[in-house]
């Protein structure tokens, strides 16, 4: 299979397909009334990664030795965070206490081959707290997002985050990286699809916002760590959907829906533009 | 005449004990440690199907002990710096050492460790001894051939040997571009040492 054929029909054909099945059973289920609907996003994203990751990079070792072969059980634990959080940890306190074990955890195993060997202990602290402090962030900026807005606009807004997060990667010398984000990509346009195309159908991501967040997070701190991914690009990513969230918050116009687009585009362009200026020359 | 017999089993004693001590000292192990500037890893891997790719990396280090006697007593380490790797493309390098391929922030040495030696006789030498390459240990026989030894002009001795061998990169985890870059990857080793 040729390399433009490989690409196609793992990080793009695979994940859309499984993530589109999903969601058509979920359909059923919401016609059905059945609670289980509600978890549809989570499962969808969650095993359609799953499928792309596995199609790129085939069957992850175990115990994983680096950051791209933890990520696949990034996912699982987003599908399950996706599932169950809402359910069983009504309690803010509990549920955000459990996030904040889950993403020191997550941190230490993505970055333990710098803490063995390149950080002293304060530097490997620094590196998992700041780690850990993004991650939380995001995770609470995706929640804000899928709870507040329409499974079509978030769909969009995580589309360009995402496309954004995967050039700026590609171009930072990280392919398989820029691949794992884009087979997230593609399962968060079927979501988008769905949204537009089948309006009763109800899609609703706010189940996915724990994966979104893992997984948004977990790439861009792989790319920042082992491949060469700038700094500011990592900042102006995260911007991307904060100052689309900032912007909607204030009301529900059209003009602000456009401007929170706006500035979004202009925060995803800035990082990949910086990303692209620090490039070395194609070989 | 008993005084006569003792004293000639006595000399007799000594010049065998001094005859196996200067034999044993003349082949007792020799330790060495490797000369980076004079040793090289380089490897080859076929690009497309349609020609074979060169790169190499310069920091190598490490000791070996050769015993010719025991071959069994021999060692040897080698360490190498991934991130010495040199394709002579600055965007080709950055590309091997990154995630994709090497991984050199998350793995910043590969290192060959011998754990078994057995002369092969025309000053070869096989080693087994485990690869450890983008965090994946895995065990390797080695034909190491012995080039040449002898004393260096600023008083040093110096002994070298040379070796190549093939593994898939796709045993060690590395499995980006398949397709396009062969899995398998024959590695030369060329290491130079001064005896310690």
């Amino acid at each position: 299979m040729s390399i433009p054929l490989q690409i196609a029909t793992y990080t793009v054909a695979l994940p859309a397909v499984l993530s589109g099945l999903v969601f058509a059973i979920a359909w059923q289920l919401e016609v059905r009334r059945s609670v289980a609907a509600s978890y549809a996003a989570a499962i969808a994203l969650g095993l359609g990664y799953i499928a792309g990751h596995v199609g790129t990079l085939g069957t992850p070792a175990y115990p994983p030795v680096e950051a791209t072969q933890w990520l696949v059980y990034i996912a699982i634990l987003g599908l399950v965070l996706g599932v169950f959080e809402r359910r069983w940890h009504r309690q803010a306190w509990l549920r955000w206490g459990i996030r904040g074990s889950v993403v020191l955890v997550m941190g230490w195993l993505l970055l333990r081959p710098l803490i063995s060997y390149s950080w002293s202990t304060t530097q490997a602290t620094e590196w998992v707290l700041g780690l850990g402090a993004y991650v939380l962030a995001s995770w609470w900026m995706a929640e804000r997002l899928c709870l507040k807005m329409s499974a079509k606009r978030i769909g969009l807004l995580l589309i360009l985050w995402g496309t954004a997060q995967s050039i700026a990667i590609v171009v930072s010398q990280s392919a398989v990286l820029a691949q794992l984000q884009g087979v997230l990509v593609s399962t968060i346009g079927v979501a988008l699809v769905l949204a537009w195309v089948l309006p009763r159908a109800k899609v609703s991501l706010v189940s996915a916002a724990p994966l979104v967040a893992l997984l948004f997070s977990s790439h861009a701190a792989a790319g920042f760590f082992y491949s060469e991914l700038p700094a500011w690009s990592v900042v102006f990513l995260g911007l991307t959907p904060v100052l689309a969230l900032l912007i909607w918050r204030m009301g529900e116009s059209t003009k602000l829906a456009v401007g929170g687009f706006a500035c979004a585009f202009a925060a995803a362009v800035a990082a990949v533009w910086i990303a692209v200026s620090n490039a070395p020359p194609s070989y | 005449m008993k005084m006569k017999m003792k004293s000639s089993l006595a000399t007799l004693a000594v010049t065998v004990a001094l005859f196996l001590g200067s034999a044993s000292s003349a082949s007792a192990a020799e330790n060495y440690h490797i000369d980076a500037t004079h040793s090289r890893v380089t490897f080859r891997v076929k690009h497309f199907g349609v020609s074979y790719f060169y790169g190499q990396f310069f920091d190598v280090s490490g000791t070996f002990k050769v015993d010719d006697i025991n071959a069994s007593k021999s060692e040897v380490n080698v360490i190498i710096k991934v991130n010495s790797l040199d394709t002579h493309d600055a965007k080709r390098d950055g590309h091997l050492k990154g995630p994709d391929f090497f991984n050199a922030k998350a793995f910043p040495v590969m290192t060959f460790k011998g754990k078994k030696y057995k002369k092969l006789g025309g000053g070869k030498v096989q080693v087994t001894g485990d690869l450890m390459l983008h965090g994946v240990s895995k065990s390797i026989t080695i034909t190491l051939a012995h080039v040449g030894a002898g004393k260096d002009p600023w008083g040093g001795y110096r002994s070298g040997y040379d070796g190549t061998f093939t593994i898939k990169r796709s045993d060690y985890g590395m499995k980006f571009m398949l397709g396009g870059i062969g899995d398998e990857v024959t590695i030369t080793m060329g290491i130079e040492g001064v005896r310690k």
